[in-house]
């Protein structure tokens, strides 16, 4: 047993001694892992850090009332199946506790109270003086029974009382916060909420003390809500305790429920879970740059174990000699790698650990607690242990890896793990897309992590083997080349394993470094593209769907007022319907998008990789030759009514005119009721907005007796004569129509002769009565998704349901997205689908959306949309939205960490080659001696190892190039999820910058050239 | 039973111009505690019939028995115990087969360690050898602090340290001076016969058999001949199937050329020349006196030169001003123990290293006047260099090797070419020029080195220890070379050496070390 030991440990001795004498060597190795482990670590800090700070932004995003952990419970103040407010507030308090430590704010709401003939919101709460601003009086003091003084926030009318109980107000204020009653059912919450208008509502008064309001007996009876309110800190809840949370507040929910189903409790959950989803994909998709960090790290370590190699070559020959067992001889040199790659990967921790922790005092992030949860978390130290162990195996595979023959040739340890790592890409790739589903349940964790470290292993090990029988052809080729070309190219091919191991590593670092380079200019400009894709110009106006807004863009302000926000604006009207098509075995939704089809239309959300036709060739295909519009008499615009003489044979109806406005709405002037056979001049005043409009449709209905006691069964039929249309005007009478040849009768309704219709009215269909158009009869081309299109007919005709009917569509072009839209779409010409859908039901389209081009005016543009009219539209801003996806903090964080990632790798390579040209120098002294002693001068033997130094780093950086723009572009075909790690929008498309590619190449082709110059700056000998 | 028994033993290369045997159905027998050296030229297999002693190779066809095993069918850890157990390895380099890390205690008590020895019995052991070896005073120095001579002592000592059954050498004096030389292997017979242990020392040295209780020659991959003990005959070796090698001196006498025939007569075997053969001259060719066809003025001189190397208390001085001269068709030997400076007074001679104090001209121009760049000139017009590294690339032929060395020297590539040709072919290897480098045996290679020397037709040739991988035909050729060179074409050759035959050639003799004595013309 004892000499078991000291055979175990001679070698260790050995290797204490071989590192003792190779400090220096060992120092680099060391730097080398030191610098991949601290990129690791600062990934994995800094990804956390990140996630840190969007899960605070998303709890900040969500509205102040609501960002509380509420827990609410109603009853009228007496004893409800044995449950009191007194044994009821314990159990919520224990409740609450165990989601938060914070303390609850208790708070009472009466539902809205009649006392004495008037109304009144009542409220109370302990320390008013904490939550209202007084604004005049002062603050109450505590009820009693017959007495309770309150402070009026807000409605009009005097506070009411009652014989029992009188209520003084004593001051008025204003709350400093809506937390107290965010969360709090029924319309006052709303109203003292963020957007609490005073403005005609009862007064709402406020009491001091939750005890004493609740135990007024005066009130008791009456319903009232009583809240315990925690109001959420967003810098409070970080995403390691995400998870935690959200199941206490589960857990505490069922217990509440479990007590009572008039308890609940309620906190911003789903915003928390979207927050920490979202952190994770991000997270998970910095795991590429982990994967690179690690890759680069074991290149390294490949690197400095082909440094090695010849050392430690022969000190396994010198202990062979004297009968050392294998075990022995791998103890010593796992050892010797084992030691550079634990201090390595310690030190490089340490420093990517302070890294992290500067990162989260600027983000203020706790700091213990980030480190805490990620690099010093198990895990991070498990992935520390696992990446020295990796390095150290690495480096020692690269040392002993026995070749294995094959077909008379050897094949190493190395060739086939890299045909393993190219079969484990293939099956990713096969496997489908890591989008951003896939990403947050982790199932592509492991493919992310490893991905760029196998693409790039692969192309080395293929750059590797291919470089051997270069070497030697370069080596054929320059027999008649300058001397020192010669020797160059001679000395590489002499050991072409050493120049390709170190061509290796610098396609692996500078590939990596250029690959998170690309991948960082990819995900910028994919937030310009996601930018460019919401908004196609530089601004999209809409209506704003908030309560009590509600404006279409063209009710809020005419196309002329819009042209005129600034000098040269553009403004394309755009119509936007939803839809659904029969197809694939059930009805698919789909987007109806009808926009102008002008030649110079530059949408800038377009990408060429959208469709095989350029934009303007599609929107050719879709314009229509002639004109469009819609057909009808038309309305002077000084007509202040409309008038149609009318009479029945049969029962009689209702008449509408449907009438076009200038403004391209569609009103519905309801002209009367018929009286049989006697011709009654049926009469509609002319709404303003309607002068100068078009009738475009006579909509016939059952008369109102009819109607009144209709039924689906209910039908009524006859003949409708009709007069000329007319309208009047301050002039008199004019006839706007007096021929209704040509016009169409719809569902039941048949012209009969040239201005008579008869009718068959029930409840199924409109019944219309309106002039031919030019879509009657033909069908509208669109641009279709592949779906849709896919699902056409023949002659691409595809019918496509929509709130007007059916629009007869004929796919003429197809695109896989288009901007602005999700999912399947139909793009048609809006004056075509303006015209086919008002024909099909009038008043079904309108213009949803104004685009604009700012024309470089964009601030101006901006300012003026802020502005009345257009302030009740909501207003999206690509610049805007740009900024704000650049300022998000993932893909800050993404970008920055990318940034860093291709620094340091560029730095590694730096760092690698300037290994590789001491190691040169240092293993060819013999060979530059003998040179030297036949007569090579310095300046020659200096231009040889320039010209071959150069041959290396230059042949790295082309690898490397081809290797960055292959991995960029399958890790952009795999990875679709966008910088701040959200899914939606165009799909990520390659991005190479080229001038900032160009920069970093010379940068590190200077960097080489001075390394090169630096170490052959003394002639070697 | 025998220590060792080869029977029937091929070792043979595949190659990329076909396949090369090494050995050639080799038979050997050594008996235990027999003390046995076997010589041969370079490239006869001796180096490879160690290596497959030492279980580094197998044979491809034959066996070896070591003590009873049969060294070719032993893996792994039988392998490494047969090694830690019963083998004890000399190489020729001692620098390669030293730990340059360790002192000299621990270098020799490296094996005892693998195998678990206690620290303390392993430091009394290397003690006790470190003592036996005069080198008791050096236990705590490194092999960078030891003289060639004394690492190769601490070689051996580290090679008997577990006292093996088998100790190995290789060519274990290559690199050593005739003194060192003769100090390793009067230690190598004496520490054997003491453990008592069987040696088979590998040399092409003839000193080497002083020790020998049996010498066998090799040639062509088979043992052509044996000698027993001092004064006793030497013998031809019938290998198996009727195979005897004759002593090409012999063939030459009888004038037996390509062809010959062999006839009983008398219960004796005659063996006369076939046809019309007449005797061939000697290869290679002996020394024979030429007369100089120079003036014999001066081409280098050293005025009062010292060097010495480390620092402070390390310091060694290893010349105290030298003052030399070196003329025009004269073949110099420089001679002297190792470490005494010969290898440093060439580099100085060729520019390639300053004196610390003191003047070096070479064709009347002081070097210390010269910056790198022109004596790097002077040498691509007038000096040629042969390392004790041929410094060749492998892969490229022996043709082209001495052509990429003419190509530093600015020749055009047709006469490079003819340059190449005939130089190669004064060395002996007209037959092998297209042979790759890497291919050719140690010597050849060492022939090539010079090749491309002689084919720079400088004025000053600069050799160290140019036959130290040669046999003594191949050694006694590159001396009558250089004499050649000195004397046909007026070439000042200097030639640090410990080979007697090349001393034998020389015109005078430089002897370093101690009082350095100039002798000769």
């Amino acid at each position: 047993m004892v000499t078991t030991l000291r055979r175990v440990a001679f070698p260790l001795r050995l290797a204490a001694v071989r590192l003792l004498h190779r400090r220096g060597r060992t120092a680099l190795l060391a730097a080398g892992i030191a610098a991949g482990s601290a990129v690791l670590a600062v990934v994995i800090g800094g990804s956390l850090v990140a996630q840190d700070e969007q899960t605070s932004r998303a709890l900040a995003r969500v509205p102040a009332a609501q960002r509380t952990v509420t827990a609410v419970y109603s009853d009228l103040g007496v004893s409800r199946k044995g449950a009191t407010l007194q044994s009821t507030e314990p159990l919520v308090r224990r409740a609450l506790a165990s989601v938060t430590p914070e303390k609850p704010v208790p708070v009472l709401q009466y539902k809205l109270l009649r006392i004495g003939g008037g109304l009144v919101n009542l409220a109370g709460m302990d320390g008013l003086d904490h939550w209202v601003r007084l604004t005049s009086g002062r603050f109450p003091s505590r009820c009693t029974p017959e007495r309770c003084e309150v402070v009026q926030l807000g409605g009009q009318g005097p506070t009411p009382s009652s014989p029992g109980l009188r209520f003084v107000k004593v001051g008025e204020g204003v709350l400093r916060s809506p937390v107290p009653f965010g969360q709090l059912p029924g319309a006052a919450a709303a109203r003292i909420g963020e957007t609490f208008r005073p403005e005609r509502q009862p007064p709402f008064a406020l009491a001091e003390g939750f005890d004493s309001l609740a135990s007024l007996p005066a009130l008791s009876g009456f319903y009232r809500t009583y809240a315990w309110v925690v109001p959420l800190d967003p810098s409070r809840i970080h995403p390691w305790e995400v998870d935690r949370f959200l199941s206490s507040v589960t857990s505490a929910r069922a217990t509440l429920k479990s007590q009572s189903l008039f308890l609940d409790l309620v906190a911003p959950s789903d915003q928390l879970g979207a927050a920490r989803s979202t952190g994770e994909v991000a997270g998970r998709r910095l795991l590429l740059i982990g994967g690179q960090a690690a890759a680069l790290l074991l290149a390294f370590a490949l690197l400095a174990a082909a440094s090695l190699r010849r050392d430690v070559d022969a000190a396994w020959q010198r202990l062979t000699w004297h009968g050392a067992r294998r075990w022995q001889l791998l103890l010593m040199t796992g050892v010797e790698a084992g030691f550079a790659a634990l201090v390595g990967g310690v030190v490089g921790w340490a420093l990517g650990s302070g890294l992290t922790a500067l990162v989260a005092e600027r983000a203020s992030s706790p700091v213990g607690a980030i480190l805490g949860h990620s690099v010093l978390s198990w895990p991070g130290i498990g992935a520390l242990a696992a990446l020295a162990a990796g390095a150290a195996l690495v480096v020692l595979l690269g040392l002993r890896a026995p070749a294995i023959p094959l077909g008379g040739r050897g094949i190493s340890i190395i060739d086939v793990a890299a045909l393993g790592a190219l079969l484990a890409v293939l099956v990713a790739l096969a496997r489908g897309q890591a989008d951003a589903g896939s990403l947050s349940s982790g199932a592509t964790g492991t493919v992310l992590l490893l991905l760029p470290g196998l693409v790039t292993f692969v192309i080395a090990v293929a750059c590797a083997r291919a470089l051997g029988p270069g070497l030697r052809l370069l080596e054929r080729t320059t027999r008649n080349a300058a001397v020192s070309v010669r020797l160059a190219a001679l000395s590489l091919a002499r050991s072409p394993g050493h120049a390709a191991i170190a061509v290796t590593f610098l396609v692996a670092s500078v590939g990596l470094g250029l690959f998170a380079l690309v991948y960082r200019g990819t995900l910028q400009h994919g937030n310009d593209d996601r930018a460019a894709y919401a908004v196609p110009l530089d601004f999209v106006v809409r209506e704003d769907l908030a309560p009590g807004r509600l404006v279409p863009p063209l009710d809020a302000a005419s196309l002329a007022r819009y042209q005129s926000l600034a000098p040269g604006v553009d403004v394309v009207p755009v119509i936007r319907e939803s839809g659904s098509v029969g197809a694939f075995g059930g009805q698919s939704r789909f987007t109806l998008l009808g926009l102008p089809t002008r030649s110079n239309l530059d949408l800038q959300g377009w990408r060429d990789d959208f469709a095989a036709r350029s934009l303007p060739d599609l929107l050719s295909a879709i314009r229509p030759s002639g004109d469009v519009a819609m057909r009808g008499p038309s309305i002077p615009a000084d007509a202040t009514a409309i008038v149609l003489p009318a009479s029945v044979v049969g029962g009689d109806v209702s008449v509408q005119a449907e009438v076009l406005t200038p403004r391209g709405r569609v009103d519905h002037l309801d002209l009367g009721v018929t009286e049989g056979r006697a011709e009654r001049l049926l009469r509609a005043d002319l709404p303003a907005e309607a002068r100068g409009g078009k009738v475009i449709a006579l909509d016939i209905g059952r008369a109102l007796a009819v109607e009144e006691h209709a039924s689906e069964f209910t039908r009524v039929d006859g003949v409708l004569r009709l007069g000329p249309l007319s309208v009047e005007t301050p002039q008199g009478r004019d006839v706007i129509l007096d021929d209704y040849a040509g016009w169409l009768g719809i569902n039941g309704v048949t012209p009969v002769g040239d201005a008579a219709v008869r009718y068959l009215v029930n409840e199924a269909a409109e019944r219309r009565f309106q002039p031919r158009q030019v879509t009657d009869g033909t069908s509208v081309p669109v641009i279709a998704s592949p779906r849709l299109a896919a699902a056409a007919g023949t002659g691409g005709l595809l019918p496509l349901r929509v709130p007007g009917g059916i629009l007869r569509a004929r796919v003429v072009g197809v695109a896989r997205h288009f901007p602005t839209i999700e999912g399947d779409f139909a793009i048609a010409d809006r004056r075509l689908a303006f015209t086919a859908l008002n024909t099909s039901k009038p008043g079904s389209a309108t213009i949803d959306e104004i685009w604009l081009g700012a024309s470089g005016r964009n601030d101006e543009v901006a300012r003026e949309l802020s502005r009345p009219p257009f302030d009740v539209l909501a207003v999206s801003s690509r610049q805007a939205m740009a900024s704000e996806l650049a300022g998000d903090p993932l893909s800050r964080g993404t970008v920055l960490v990318l940034g860093g990632a291709a620094l340091g790798s560029v730095l590694l390579a730096l760092l690698g080659l300037s290994l590789l040209l001491a190691g040169d120098l240092r293993d060819e002294r013999g060979e530059l001696f003998d040179l030297e002693a036949q007569g090579a001068g310095p300046a020659l033997l200096r231009r040889h190892l320039r010209l071959r130094g150069g041959l290396v780093a230059g042949l790295g950086l082309g690898g490397g190039l081809g290797a960055a723009v292959a991995l960029a572009a399958l890790v952009v075909a795999v990875v679709t999820v966008t910088a701040n790690a959200s899914a939606g929008g165009p799909p990520l498309a390659l991005h190479v910058d080229a001038p900032l590619l160009l920069v970093v190449c010379a940068a590190y082709a200077a960097g080489a050239a001075a390394l090169v110059w630096a170490v052959t700056r003394r002639a070697p000998r | 039973m025998s220590a060792i028994e080869a029977r029937d033993v091929f070792r043979v290369y595949a190659t990329p111009e076909g396949d090369a045997a090494a050995l050639q159905g080799l038979t050997l027998q050594v008996e235990e505690r027999e003390v046995l050296v076997v010589l041969g030229p370079s490239g006869s297999g001796k180096s490879t019939l160690l290596r497959i002693f030492s279980g580094l190779d197998r044979p491809s066809a034959g066996f070896v028995r070591v003590f009873g095993r049969e060294v070719g069918k032993l893996r792994g850890r039988e392998l490494a115990q047969y090694r830690s157990a019963v083998l004890g390895y000399v190489e020729q380099h001692y620098s390669r087969a030293l730990d340059p890390d360790l002192s000299a205690r621990e270098l020799v008590g490296v094996q005892l360690g693998l195998v678990g020895t206690d620290r303390k019995d392993r430091e009394r052991r290397a003690d006790e050898l470190l003592e036996r070896v005069g080198l008791e005073e050096k236990r705590g120095s490194r092999p960078a602090e030891l003289s060639g001579g004394e690492q190769q002592r601490i070689a051996v000592c580290a090679a008997l340290a577990h006292r093996p059954q088998l100790l190995l050498a290789d060519e274990p004096t290559g690199e050593l001076d005739a003194a060192s030389a003769a100090l390793v292997y009067d230690l190598i017979g004496e520490l054997a016969r003491e453990q008592g242990c069987t040696a088979v020392l590998v040399s092409h040295d003839l000193e080497s058999t002083g020790i020998a209780d049996r010498t066998v020659r090799v040639r062509d991959g088979r043992v052509s001949e044996e000698t027993g003990r001092e004064g006793s005959e030497e013998t031809l070796v019938v290998a198996r199937g009727g195979w005897l090698r004759l002593p090409e001196e012999l063939l030459a006498r009888a004038g037996i050329g390509e062809r010959a025939r062999a006839e009983l007569a008398g219960g004796q075997i005659v063996v006369r020349p076939a046809g019309s053969e007449s005797p061939r001259p000697l290869e290679p060719e002996a020394a024979v006196p030429i007369e100089s066809a120079t003036d014999g003025r001066v081409v280098a001189e050293t005025r009062a030169v010292r060097k010495s190397y480390g620092k402070e208390a390390q310091r060694r001085l290893v010349l105290d001003g030298l003052d030399a001269s070196f003329g025009a068709g004269k073949l110099v030997a420089v001679t002297g123990p190792s470490g005494s400076g010969k290898t440093t007074l060439l580099h100085l001679l060729a520019g390639l290293d300053d004196p610390d104090e003191g003047a070096i001209v070479v064709l009347g121009r002081e070097l210390g006047r010269l910056d790198r760049e022109a004596r790097a000139a002077l040498r691509r017009e007038d000096v040629a260099f042969i390392g004790q590294d041929p410094g060749l690339t492998p892969f490229l032929s022996a043709r082209e090797n001495v052509e990429l060395g003419l190509a530093l020297r600015k020749l055009p590539p047709e006469e490079a070419e003819e340059r190449a040709l005939d130089a190669l072919t004064r060395v002996g290897l007209g037959e092998r020029v297209e042979q790759r480098a890497g291919r050719l045996s140690a010597g050849e290679r060492q022939r090539v080195a010079i090749a491309r020397a002689v084919a720079a037709g400088a004025r000053l040739l600069l050799a160290d220890e140019p036959t130290a991988r040669l046999d003594e035909a191949n050694a006694l050729a590159v001396g009558a070379l250089f004499g050649r060179l000195a004397r046909e074409a007026g070439v000042a050759v200097v030639v640090a050496t410990h080979d007697p035959l090349v001393v034998e050639q020389a015109d005078a003799t430089l002897e370093l070390g101690g009082e350095t004595l100039m002798s000769g013309s």
